[in-house]
């Protein structure tokens, strides 16, 4: 008899939900991180596309610690000293639960989703490091922590893009360079009455600022800008092989960026409170390891589930999907008579190939080559509506190439030049 | 006409209790304190109105004597009593506290008495904040440590009888003491300190803050881990609210984050400095002059630019 | 020994406060609690003397939402737990504190021995261990840096500014314990999941104390704020400087302050 029916191995967004929905499929389940506590140390740029929460928790932002919702886009094309902003404000449009994307911070976000996961039910130990897979007649049979050995039928690894588990198992490359990107991020305090003036919001209402082009030196990467309650998330992303080439470390990017006169208005004033610097996973469909073997399940970031748009990053919402679908596979199993072979678990891949996850990551494979045309854009507003939607809208339905869109757009528009640099970027994203 | 008492270990805490005292009211005071007949003198000339002279035998605890001073305190009722904030002083006052029923201010500064309250400030939250706290207790007992008042001028026509008191034994007996022979370390009086923290990674790297001590006239002093946890350095060197509170007139923090603790023991320099190689460090905030820098390449600099 | 208690106190975590600026005010929402960091070595200190003992060890604490502070005591080794969760230690001073332990640990029999640490890291009175020793008419030892049991009776070593005391210790005592006395491992996940299914016992005010006037808080705060600091600030560093160049400026500061 094991000790339960499931170890999950790491709290981040992924495997919390998964921990969440099995112990609500009735499953015995045990969550373990390495952090103080769930999230402690996690890093992610802050912006929640709601829908694949929403699916497992229905009205979940009404009991989340969420900073704010979004309402106000604007993306910002950037040369060395000047910038050219598109601003996009559609509230109604993004106020659908489904639709809807929130600013979060990690530390408190992390630990109510794996607060919400013991309430369900599941086992909850932190800080525990898990050092290895434990085999038994070399089927993976539970975790080594330290001086603790946990069995389990199955085990689902969640640890994140590192996953030196799922590395000593055989079932991920090592990272190569071409596969990551690297991102950094401060959080800067601000009081809320300063960050709703500066950014224009209504009480509860957040920003979201992109910015392509110069803040990361040319280089494929960009940067982001999140308003959350009193605080701002500032971060660069950049890819590891671009940073190689470059001449300039990404602490002097970020410095740069955060001087550049386009972005030090909007943080004058702020208080650092916290510096981190994470990998992405970036490479993309090429990249996803095998997902599956006998007893055992890998989510979210561990999978390189990770999509790198270049000025913004989305991971949460398939970390969270996948979580959820690696739970309903795993529950599947159980009330088959619990046969955890890889045959039986390849349900998960299935789920995942007729889901968002994989049909958006196989929409985006060619990304990152994305559009970074620093440029005047003469900006026709339905035109730029239309763009935006498609790009910033993220509903979990399948995403439709933006070039599909904006094409059809651009003829009533009758915008040839600007067309076709936008079409070189349509192209990739 | 109030009463008001001074209990410490040492005629050097006793006279600063006795100062602190006179300033705040009038009153007959009584001394209890480990002296013999001379300091005794002393403490009398120093403001003290009688002097209760404390030797207790090789298997005596010194707490014993909280046995006879509760009787003491139930007749003669003193409305202030300062236990000098010794660690065998916190202890006594605790039990005489609760012996009596009367509020304890550990650690009292800023004592006062306003309309009939008295009023002291203390360190809570690890530093990180000053509580107020008032009663109008008919007894009111605070524990105050050395520092933070200074005796007064002698005065050696004052005259004044000496006693002593002999303690009641309990349950707990002494079997041994065993003296420490750490140096004399004199952080007190130091002008200059340089701190050295945690950002030291190897006990061979204390090398580069000895030679900047050296080169600045400096005593070295350190975090609590340095001396707790490490024990590279002897616990009369650390600093801060469970170490020593200095006042030197230049500080220089090399290698320590600044939590609250820390800061706590430091708060009365002139200038501090600090070293630090994270720029997000909360000692940034606290200090007045920062170098963002690793301190294996700053100290080199800064000691051969000395 | 038959039954040993631990006093442990659940407080605001410092990390977690935010200090206003402007009006030196602390923000307390959003503020987690943990287990007083000295009384890790209270428990440890009990589960030592249980090892070697065989002792009945017992958590005893009060507070304001206690009942949480259970996974992480308990995950320490002790046995059980006692605990008073009630809003009217939110204001509690030490002689408030003192009487409702005192209060509890009467009401569990008393105890052979009575462990507390040195310091709460939110009053850090000092006050608990030897005020409790008062009203439980039990000794009181302070600044224990070593504790074994020997019979009925216990010797300890207590670290004091002059050097090291050794004392033997008759009949029941509260001890308080520094934190040189062991270190505290960290729990292992079993003992994390053990600890959900040792027992744990509530208790309410009115059941430890008869006559409510005595927890009245005999210390009032006027008070709490930041304390006022008047530091520059100055970064040499600003602009990325080199060593060389901070240093420069530095030496240039310190001289004008006259410090030099
Ligand atoms: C700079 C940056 C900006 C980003 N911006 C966004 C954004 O705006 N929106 C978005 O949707 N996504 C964004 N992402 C991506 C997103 O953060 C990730 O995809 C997401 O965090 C993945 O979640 P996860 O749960 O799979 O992994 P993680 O969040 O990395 O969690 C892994 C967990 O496993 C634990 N762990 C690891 N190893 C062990 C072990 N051996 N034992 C025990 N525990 C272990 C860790 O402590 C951690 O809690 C961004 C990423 C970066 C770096
Ligand atoms: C009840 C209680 C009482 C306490 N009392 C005290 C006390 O009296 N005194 C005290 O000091 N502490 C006390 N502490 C501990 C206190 O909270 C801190 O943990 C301690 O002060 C931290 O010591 P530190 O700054 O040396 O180490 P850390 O906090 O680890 O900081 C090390 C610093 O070094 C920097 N660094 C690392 N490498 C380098 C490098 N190569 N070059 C330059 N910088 C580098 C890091 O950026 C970091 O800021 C107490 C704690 C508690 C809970
Ligand atoms: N509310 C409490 N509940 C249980 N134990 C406490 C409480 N307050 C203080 N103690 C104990 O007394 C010690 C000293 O606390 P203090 O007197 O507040 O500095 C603590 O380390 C605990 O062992």
């Amino acid at each position: 008899m094991s000790d339960y029916d499931v170890i999950v191995v790491g709290a981040g967004v992924a495997g919390a939900t998964s921990a969440y929905c099995l112990a609500k499929g009735g499953l015995s389940v045990l969550l373990l991180d390495r952090g103080d506590a769930a999230g402690a140390k996690n890093v992610t740029g802050g912006r929640l596309y709601a829908h694949s929460l929403e699916r497992v928790m229905p009205g979940f932002a009404g009991r989340a610690p969420v900073e704010r919702r979004v309402t106000r886009e604007t993306i910002s094309l950037m040369t060395a000293d000047s910038s050219v902003t598109i601003d996009f404000q559609k509230p109604g449009g993004m106020s659908d639960p489904a639709s809807a994307s929130y600013t979060v911070l990690r530390a408190e976000f992390d630990a109510w989703l794996a607060g919400e996961a013991e309430k369900a039910g599941c086992d909850l130990v932190c800080p525990a490091h898990v050092d290895r897979l434990l085999k038994d007649n070399g089927r993976i049979a539970g975790v080594v922590a330290g001086d603790d050995t946990l069995t389990a039928d199955a085990v689902v690894l969640a640890d994140g893009i590192n996953s030196l588990l799922a590395r000593q198992e055989g079932l991920k490359p090592e990272l190569s360079a071409h596969a990551v990107a690297v991102g950094c991020k401060e959080i800067i305090e601000l009081p809320e009455r300063v960050i709703n003036d500066r950014f224009n919001l209504a009480e509860g209402e957040g920003a979201a600022r992109l910015f392509a082009g110069a803040p990361s030196g040319g280089l494929v990467g960009g940067g982001f800008l999140y308003t959350n309650k009193t605080s701002l998330s500032l971060g660069l992303v950049v890819t590891v092989e671009g940073l190689a080439r470059s001449r300039t470390r990404l602490p002097d990017m970020f410095e740069a960026f955060k001087k550049h006169p386009a972005v030090a208005p909007l943080i004058e004033g702020g208080a650092l409170l916290e510096y981190s610097a994470h990998l992405v996973p970036e490479g993309g469909l090429k990249t996803i390891p095998d997902l599956v073997s006998d007893n055992i399940l890998i989510v979210g970031d561990a999978a390189n589930l990770c999509l790198n748009l270049g000025y913004t990053v989305r991971g949460m919402d398939f970390a969270i999907a996948s979580g959820q679908m690696a739970a309903e596979t795993l529950i599947e199993a159980k009330n088959n008579g619990g046969d955890y072979s890889k045959g039986v678990l390849d349900g998960y891949w299935r789920r995942m190939e007729d889901s968002f996850v994989l049909k958006d990551m196989k929409t985006y494979k060619n990304a990152p080559e994305f559009i970074e045309r620093p440029g005047t854009y003469n900006v026709y507003p339905e035109l730029m509506d239309g763009i935006f939607s498609d790009l910033f809208t993220i509903t979990g339905e399948p995403a439709v190439l933006a070039r599909k869109k904006i094409w059809p757009r651009l003829r009533k528009a009758g915008m040839g030049g600007l067309a076709m640099d936008l079409l070189k970027g349509g192209n990739a994203i | 006409m109030s009463t008001q008492w001074v209990i410490a270990e040492t005629a050097a805490l006793a006279a600063e209790l006795i100062g602190g005292l006179r300033d705040l009211e009038d009153g007959v005071l009584t001394a209890f304190v480990g002296v013999d007949a001379t300091e005794a003198k002393t403490l009398i000339a120093l403001g003290a109105d009688r002097v209760v002279a404390l030797a207790p035998g090789n298997s005596t605890p010194w707490e014993d004597y909280v046995f006879p001073l509760v009787d003491r305190a139930r007749t003669e009722a003193p409305d202030l009593v300062l236990v000098g904030a010794t660690r065998r002083g916190r202890g006594l006052a605790a039990f005489l506290a609760a012996s009596l029923d009367a509020p304890l201010v550990s650690d009292a500064k800023a004592l006062s008495r306003r309309e009939g309250r008295i009023q002291a400030d203390r360190m809570v939250l690890g530093g990180l904040a000053v509580k107020t706290v008032s009663t109008d207790a008919a007894t009111v007992i605070a524990t105050v440590a050395a520092g933070v008042y200074a005796a007064r001028a002698a005065d050696l026509r004052r005259s004044g009888p000496i006693e002593t008191l002999e303690p009641v034994a309990g349950r707990v007996r002494v079997t041994g003491r065993r003296l420490k022979d750490g140096g004399d370390v004199n952080l007190a009086g130091a002008k200059r300190v340089v701190g050295v923290g945690r950002g030291f990674a190897d006990k061979a790297d204390l090398a580069l803050a000895e030679a900047l001590a050296t080169a600045l006239g400096a005593e070295l002093a350190c975090s609590r881990p340095i001396a707790e946890f490490f024990k590279w350095m002897p616990e009369e060197r650390y600093i801060g609210i469970s170490g020593q509170a200095i006042k030197p007139d230049l500080y220089i923090a090399v290698g320590i984050s600044g939590q609250a603790q820390h800061v706590y023991g430091i708060r009365d320099a002139k200038v501090i400095v600090s070293i630090n190689k994270d720029e997000t460090a909360p000692i940034g905030q606290k200090a007045d002059y920062s170098i963002v820098g690793d301190l294996k390449e700053v100290l080199p600099v800064l000691t051969g630019a000395l | 020994m038959k039954r040993v208690i631990v006093c442990y106190k659940w407080v605001p975590d410092g990390a977690d406060i935010r200090i206003d600026e402007r009006t030196r005010t602390l923000a307390m929402d959003g503020v987690s609690w943990t287990l007083n960091d000295f009384d890790r070595n209270a428990i440890e200190a009990g589960v030592q003397i249980k090892a070697a003992t065989g002792c009945d060890l017992i958590g005893v604490t009060a507070g304001v939402d206690t009942e949480a502070s259970g996974k992480d005591a308990l995950s320490r080794g002790l046995d059980s737990l006692y605990y008073l969760s009630d809003q009217a230690m939110a204001d509690a001073d030490s002689r408030t504190t003192s009487e409702v332990l005192a209060g509890m640990i009467g009401r569990l029999g008393g105890a052979d021995l009575v462990i507390c640490s040195e310091a709460s890291d939110d009053e850090y009175a000092q006050q608990t261990g030897p005020r409790l020793a008062a009203l439980l008419g039990y000794s009181s030892v302070t600044c224990v840096s070593a504790l074994s049991p020997s019979g009925e009776s216990l010797s300890a070593s207590r670290k004091l500014e002059e050097g090291v005391e050794d004392v033997e210790i008759a009949g029941p005592a509260v001890v308080s314990v520094v934190p040189d006395i062991n270190q505290p491992p960290f729990p292992s996940v079993k003992q994390i999941l053990g600890a959900k299914k040792k027992p744990s016992q509530a208790v309410a005010l009115a059941e430890v104390v008869g006559d409510m006037d005595r927890i009245r808080p005999q210390l009032r705060t006027d008070s709490l704020l930041a304390p006022e600091v008047s530091r520059k600030r100055v970064s040499l560093s600003a602009g990325g400087v080199g060593a060389a160049d901070a240093v420069a400026g530095l030496l240039k500061a310190l001289a004008a302050e006259g410090v030099l």
